[in-house]
């Protein structure tokens, strides 16, 4: 039945065609969409955790480190061609060798790194 | 030579075998991308890891292979970026100067079934600057 219907030669070519032409451009949407979150999973992931390693490497004193680590995400934000949303820093007291811990989000995707202050 | 002739049949099969190659390559790329990120979200907590342990288990320069594993794990425990992991291994090494630090953490792909691991070293030296 299947086979017959395979090889049958009924109906019209221009309408099976629009049909099938949908069906095969109709993932495209969705398929751009999970490419944008996952580039924006890659990029928060990416600045995050070099954001954070340049912050932590580069301050000498705890308290300049909101606008430090606003420095360092400037160019990687940049590099990415990517907006951060919005990000936050936390470090508690933000004491020597206290573990601070930086998410940053761009769009639905947010990244997550911690890592600790010198102890000296 | 006599089928490219034919008029009969339909273009269905073809359709449905590019539509399946369509899906598949989407979900296997996708699951790439999803791999490479958290590769950058497992080496970011190893990196953190070692310099954590590291910096805490040095005495005159040279790490102690206890305190640096003590350490490490009170890192991964608290520290909330590796609270988001699912660490399946960790080896922890004081081999000379140099700490290094193995983690393998498991990874759920996104649009797929099944879960990967991913592992990543990370190593830390202290220098003398004159």
């Amino acid at each position: 039945m299947l086979r017959q219907r395979l090889k049958g030669s009924s109906g019209s070519t221009p309408l099976e065609l629009v049909v099938w032409l949908t069906l095969l451009l109709l993932p495209i949407g969705p398929m751009l969409a999970i490419y944008e979150q996952l580039s924006n999973q890659l990029a928060a992931e990416s600045i995050a955790r070099h954001g954070l390693r340049g912050t932590v490497l580069s301050v000498s004193d705890p308290s300049q480190l909101p606008s430090e680590v606003k420095r360092q995400l400037a160019p990687l934000e940049a590099s990415w061609g990517k907006r951060i949303s919005r990000y936050t820093l936390s470090c508690g007291n933000c004491a020597r060798g206290n573990i601070i811990t930086l998410k940053v989000v761009i769009g639905n995707a947010e990244a997550v790194q911690s890592a600790a202050l010198s102890p000296r | 030579m006599q089928h490219f002739h034919q008029d009969d049949g339909t273009i269905a099969p073809l359709v449905a075998a590019y539509l399946a190659l369509l899906v598949s390559v989407t979900l296997l790329s996708s699951n790439v991308v999803a791999a490479m990120a958290f590769a950058h979200r497992v080496q970011g907590v190893a990196d953190a890891a070692v310099v954590y342990g590291h910096d805490r288990a040095l005495t005159a320069g040279i790490p102690s292979q206890a305190p640096l594993r003590s350490a490490v794990e009170v890192f991964l425990q608290s520290a909330p970026s590796a609270k988001r992991l699912d660490i399946v291994a960790l080896n922890v090494d004081a081999n000379g100067p140099k700490s290094v630090v193995e983690l393998c953490a498991q990874l759920q792909y996104p649009l797929t079934l099944g879960a990967g691991v991913v592992c990543k070293q990370a190593s830390a030296q202290s220098f003398l600057l004159n």
